[in-house]
């Protein structure tokens, strides 16, 4: 579970806050969405929860799936190129989170190669990320994070580099994750389809002040089949109240 | 991998050593100085068999190499070192930018009194001057390291000596490779005049020695030997370059 109370943020004490007053709540099964246009400090957001910026004021608690403890955060960032190390094998990149853990050296091969199972690599497991497609490197991105088995996987942009339909097809790998993972998910985006198709809970950001104004409660069921997710009332209600939150009812 | 572009490098360098042949064979120019490239490889052929040249040869790029692999490791560990500590950097790098515009053979004359005329002044002046751009590569390398790979390497609760060790000093391969490089010609050019103005045995002295002893022909095969030993390192050089560093070569395909 994350818990997020009363967080502000600024680069300096010079600057205004990026993020001001910020409360948020996942849960252990949550899918929260951050929402939000360009620049609303989505980014901001899940760097802060991953422990890469530290905050001005306020709290930030990642507690464990069973309560015992501390919990794990790991990121998965938008630059999959950027991200991956080019002279590791597939297996090999998804095994560094282990190697300094006393893990023996065959557990370790397992754990990372169900990883890659999970994401649909175990075929790529000896190749290196340049051989890989986009989507397949952003899957091994994923694939890594997972094997830290951590409780709350943070999405920042996940699929922004990459063609609608691969798009698509790593959205239901996600979706595929969370659902067989007892795992809590963040993930930034600014796409309402795919906002509105993954999240449990979606989280409007507003540009200023750059705080959570609004989480919305997301109801529709995840397992029918997408079209007719479209095409329900209850999913043309949601983009519209989203669509005028982001954009305002601007045409 | 032999292609057109071999063939074609092949024809001027046989073009060159025609070029050579001709001129000195129709005298031409003072055939005293520069005799016919066929007597310097009969000279070369005859010096390598009986004379001095081949234990010259082992000298020098001994010499040579072994200066380059300590420069590599003491460079590379500075380097990296440097990079990651920005603190001890700023004490430093003004030490360094002092030290290296200073030609190593200009501390010839500074090891011939503390050592004298030996391979070890020779293997100390080597160092020296390989030790710079690999030092300078290997720290630019660590600064050019993505930021977002340090990012994940810190979301992964990576142990900072890990980071080091598995990302951050691989990542600055490329860059290091480019250091040594440098310092691959760096090495040969200084052993050679280290020992030529030594008079010290290796390839600088044999060339130095033959030319005092009006033995032309076999002065040049000495050059023309350098020559080799040069070519075949770089080719070395760069066969293993691609072993190491296979994911930084852009036509890189398995």
């Amino acid at each position: 579970m994350l818990q997020l109370s009363s967080v502000s943020f600024s680069y300096s004490s010079s600057l205004p806050p990026v993020i001001q007053n910020l409360s948020l709540t996942v849960g252990n099964r949550d899918f929260l969405v951050l929402l939000g246009t360009s620049g609303c400090g989505k980014s901001t957001i899940i760097r802060l929860c991953a422990g890469l910026l530290k905050q001005t004021s306020g709290t930030i608690e990642i507690s464990s799936s069973d309560s015992r403890g501390p919990g794990s955060a790991t990121v998965v960032f938008q630059e999959y190129d950027r991200a991956l190390l080019p002279w590791r094998t597939s297996l090999e990149n998804a095994r560094l989170p282990l190697e300094h853990l006393n893990y023996l050296s065959d557990e370790r091969r397992d754990v990372a190669f169900r990883a890659l199972e999970l994401v649909g690599l175990e075929q790529s497991a000896n190749k290196y990320p340049q051989q890989l497609s986009g989507g397949m490197r952003q899957r091994l991105c994923i694939a890594r994070a997972l094997v830290m088995n951590p409780d709350v996987l943070l999405l920042d942009e996940p699929f922004g580099s990459l063609d609608a339909c691969t798009r698509e097809e790593l959205r239901t790998r996600v979706s595929h994750i969370w659902s067989q993972r007892n795992i809590g998910i963040v993930m930034a985006t600014h796409d309402i389809d795919e906002a509105i198709l993954l999240g449990t809970h979606l989280a409007l950001v507003s540009p200023s002040p750059k705080n959570v104004v609004d989480v919305v409660e997301n109801t529709i069921s995840k397992g029918m089949p997408i079209e007719d997710i479209r095409s329900s009332q209850s999913y043309i209600k949601l983009w519209r109240h989203v669509r005028s939150f982001l954009f305002g009812s601007k045409p | 991998m032999i292609g057109a572009s071999f063939f074609r490098g092949t024809a001027s360098i046989l073009l060159i050593c025609g070029g050579w042949e001709f001129v000195t064979s129709n005298e031409l120019i003072d055939v005293r100085f520069v005799p016919r490239l066929s007597s310097v490889l009969a000279s070369l052929v005859h010096e390598l068999a009986g004379g001095a040249l081949g234990g010259c040869v082992l000298s020098t790029v001994g010499t040579a190499l072994v200066c380059l692999f300590m420069s590599a490791f003491l460079g590379v560990c500075t380097g990296v070192l440097l990079g990651v500590t920005p603190k001890f950097r700023s004490y430093c790098m003004p030490v360094v930018e002092v030290l290296r515009p200073v030609p190593s053979v200009a501390f010839i004359p500074v090891f011939v009194l503390i050592l004298g005329i030996s391979i070890k002044s020779i293997l100390w002046i080597v160092t020296i001057g390989c030790f710079w751009p690999i030092l300078l590569s290997s720290l630019y390398g660590v600064r050019q390291v993505d930021e977002l790979l340090l990012d994940v390497a810190n979301t992964l609760h990576l142990p900072r000596y890990n980071i080091i060790t598995k990302i951050i000093f691989p990542a600055s391969l490329p860059s290091i490779f480019g250091g040594l490089r440098i310092a691959l010609a760096i090495s040969l050019i200084s052993t050679v005049t280290c020992e030529m103005v030594m008079g010290f045995h290796g390839l600088g002295g044999y060339i130095l020695e033959k030319e005092r002893s009006f033995l032309f022909s076999e002065m040049y095969s000495g050059i023309l030997m350098l020559s080799f030993c040069g070519l075949l390192i770089n080719r070395l050089f760069v066969y293993f370059e691609h072993k190491i560093i296979f994911w930084a070569n852009e036509k890189w395909i398995v």
